[in-house]
């Protein structure tokens, strides 16, 4: 990408982004921080004109940014820093997040990029040093859980009205 | 899984994603100029480096001070009123709220919406001391104006400090506290306030608890705005506009009486101060159709830029002249919350707010939004009112036309958690009902 498309990209899809990385953090501030720290990284000479499709890349930093913040956070809580007990605005009304919660935070970036951000498996591939092959894997195994929690929920509905 | 099975379930999860789009974000300049806690981009250096036990250890130490000095330094501490900073909080009757109930009649209840002064009427401004334990008032009376103090310790209206028949100088706004608590300043005029009467000449006095009133400045202007008093440095802060369409002056009066004054025309419309009368905040005068989407922050005295604060693309600001400019000053610091319109429907509207610290030069710190569903059809815009220690923020909106009643969350400051809370009448001012607080 040149400079002024990548800024056009960015400037149409980081909310789509923002939220898919909300989604897979769990609250806002740390995805605030990842996708401020993959936005930077695309500072640096050369990145961008490497970048074929921007909202997947800065979806894939982003979500290295926040693995990275990952320790530092089970850092701050053994410092008991003000910082980690801050409570964020819930998320609990959003429907998604109820389905992300039966899955592995590896399931979690990958169905929020293959269904959230429209990435094709291919595009999955490259931008989270996976095969297809793996890629399209691990979707699968995602859904089934999903499945597999939604037939337990409604079988529970089912027990509760009788 | 068959592949229609396959089919449906990947059509299920999509649209279940497609929720996320609910989640509000900040803009894309908000992102990009973040700088999230400094505590957590330490912790980031010393990351690139190991975490090996030594540096564990010596983290710990360090940090352990950090936090100890972050605590002192990061403003109002926890008042009684905060159940741990990150605890949820709960309406409190050691702090009040001055509120308007439909007709002229204005009470002062606490948290739970308990009576705690018996009705007056006539309040065309109330204004909280830097204290928090005063409200000044003004209002109309009979033959003219007066100024009153209700004190929220003694939970008593006290008597009638200043008469006039002289009115605000084509203002809402006309009254401010000294910096120290002591006196307020009111600025009027004698002169006809019609928009054809042109100039009118402002006169500025100071009135201090006692009841003493003396001269401090007199001003000519199309329109005039007290903003702060920094008792300190004996300096009356001001905004003027010279004529109709002329721009606006920021004005620095000395206190003394002395009658000297230092003038600057500047491009923006300074709107409000901080108590202490150390910082101003400004919104640009905007010369496009839609509205204004930033605010500036200024040193005081030198009128430089000392932060920016851009909304997010689709914020649009609750700009109320008559209520306040949706930006405040928390009292006790120098951290800003503004609020605005995020986005809506006609039958839903969702309203952020916002905390930056340290004079617009801190992180941004969300601190969630407010949903406000339509009553007859009307999606009434929340006002935010800060407790006067400044531990937490009501931000609440009317639920019918006739403000009878104000709903909306109590927001603890600076953790953002939400608590339901109904007033009993409009709010005008908080003020604090507890010596200790």
């Amino acid at each position: 990408l040149d400079r002024e498309r990548w800024e056009r990209e960015i400037a149409a899809h980081y909310g789509q982004v923002l939220r898919g990385l909300i989604a897979v953090a769990g609250g806002r501030e740390r995805a605030e921080d990842a996708l401020h720290d993959a936005l930077l990284a695309a500072m640096k000479p050369g990145v961008v004109e490497g970048i074929e499709r921007a909202d997947a890349w800065v979806y894939a930093v982003g979500l290295r940014k926040l693995r990275r913040a990952g320790w530092r956070s089970r850092l701050d809580v053994l410092l008991g820093a003000r910082s980690a007990s801050y409570p964020e605005p819930g998320l609990e009304r959003i429907e998604a997040t109820e389905v992300l919660a039966h899955l592995t935070p590896r399931q979690r970036e990958l169905v929020v990029a293959r269904f959230y951000l429209d990435l094709s498996f291919k595009e999955i591939a490259e931008h989270f040093g996976v095969s297809v092959g793996a890629a399209t894997s691990t979707v699968s195994q995602a859904l089934a859980r999903i499945r597999a929690a939604n037939a337990a929920r409604e079988e529970g509905q089912c027990k509760s009205a009788k | 899984m068959q592949e229609r099975e396959v089919e449906l379930l990947e059509g299920r999860v999509r649209r279940s994603l497609g929720s996320l789009d609910q989640i509000a974000v900040p803009g894309l300049e908000a992102v990009r100029t973040r700088r999230p806690p400094s505590h957590g981009r330490a912790m980031g250096v010393v990351g690139t480096f190991g975490a090996t036990a030594l540096v564990l250890v010596l983290a710990l130490v360090v940090g352990a001070q950090i936090n100890t000095w972050r605590g002192a330094l990061s403003g109002p501490s926890a008042g009684p009123g905060q159940q741990g900073v990150a605890g949820r909080l709960a309406p409190d009757d050691r702090y009040g709220l001055l509120v308007a109930w439909p007709g002229d009649a204005t009470t002062l209840v606490d948290e739970h919406g308990t009576e705690i002064v018996p009705p007056f009427f006539g309040v065309r401004q109330a204004k909280t001391s830097p204290n928090g334990r005063y409200v000044a008032l003004w209002l109309t009376t009979p033959s003219g104006y007066d100024v009153r103090i209700l004190d929220g310790v003694t939970r008593s209206l006290g008597p009638m400090l200043f008469a006039t028949t002289e009115q605000y100088a084509r203002s809402n706004e006309g009254l401010i506290w000294a910096s120290d608590s002591s006196a307020v300043l009111i600025a009027t005029t004698a002169d006809p306030i019609a928009n054809s009467a042109g100039d009118i000449r402002v006169t500025l006095r100071a009135i201090d608890l006692g009841g003493n009133v003396r001269v401090v400045g007199r001003y000519t202007a199309f329109t005039f705005v007290p903003l702060g008093w920094d008792r300190g440095k004996s300096t009356i802060l001001a905004r003027a506009a010279p004529d109709q369409n002329g721009t606006n002056r920021y004005l620095r009066f000395a206190d003394d009486g002395s009658g000297r004054v230092v003038e600057r025309s500047v491009a923006d419309m300074p709107i409000a101060s901080n108590d202490a009368g150390t910082f101003v905040a400004s919104h640009p005068t905007c010369p496009g159709p839609g509205p204004c989407r930033s605010f500036t922050i200024h040193d005081a005295e030198t009128y430089a830029v000392v932060g920016q604060i851009d909304l997010p693309p689709l914020g649009s600001p609750l700009t109320q002249p008559s209520a306040n400019w949706a930006i405040l000053f928390r009292p006790r610091s120098a951290d800003v919350i503004v609020y605005f319109s995020r986005t809506g429907t006609t039958s839903r509207g969702v309203f952020g707010i916002e905390l930056y610290e340290n004079a617009g030069r801190g992180p941004r710190r969300d601190l969630g939004d407010v949903a406000v569903d339509a009553a007859s059809g009307i999606v009434f815009s929340p006002n935010a009112f800060i407790r006067a220690d400044g531990s937490a923020t009501l931000y609440v909106h009317a639920t019918d036309l006739k403000g009878g009643e104000w709903r909306g969350d109590l927001i603890a400051i600076p953790g953002g958690a939400h608590t339901p809370i109904t007033t009993g009448g409009t709010p005008r001012a908080a003020v604090l009902l507890d010596p200790k607080l």
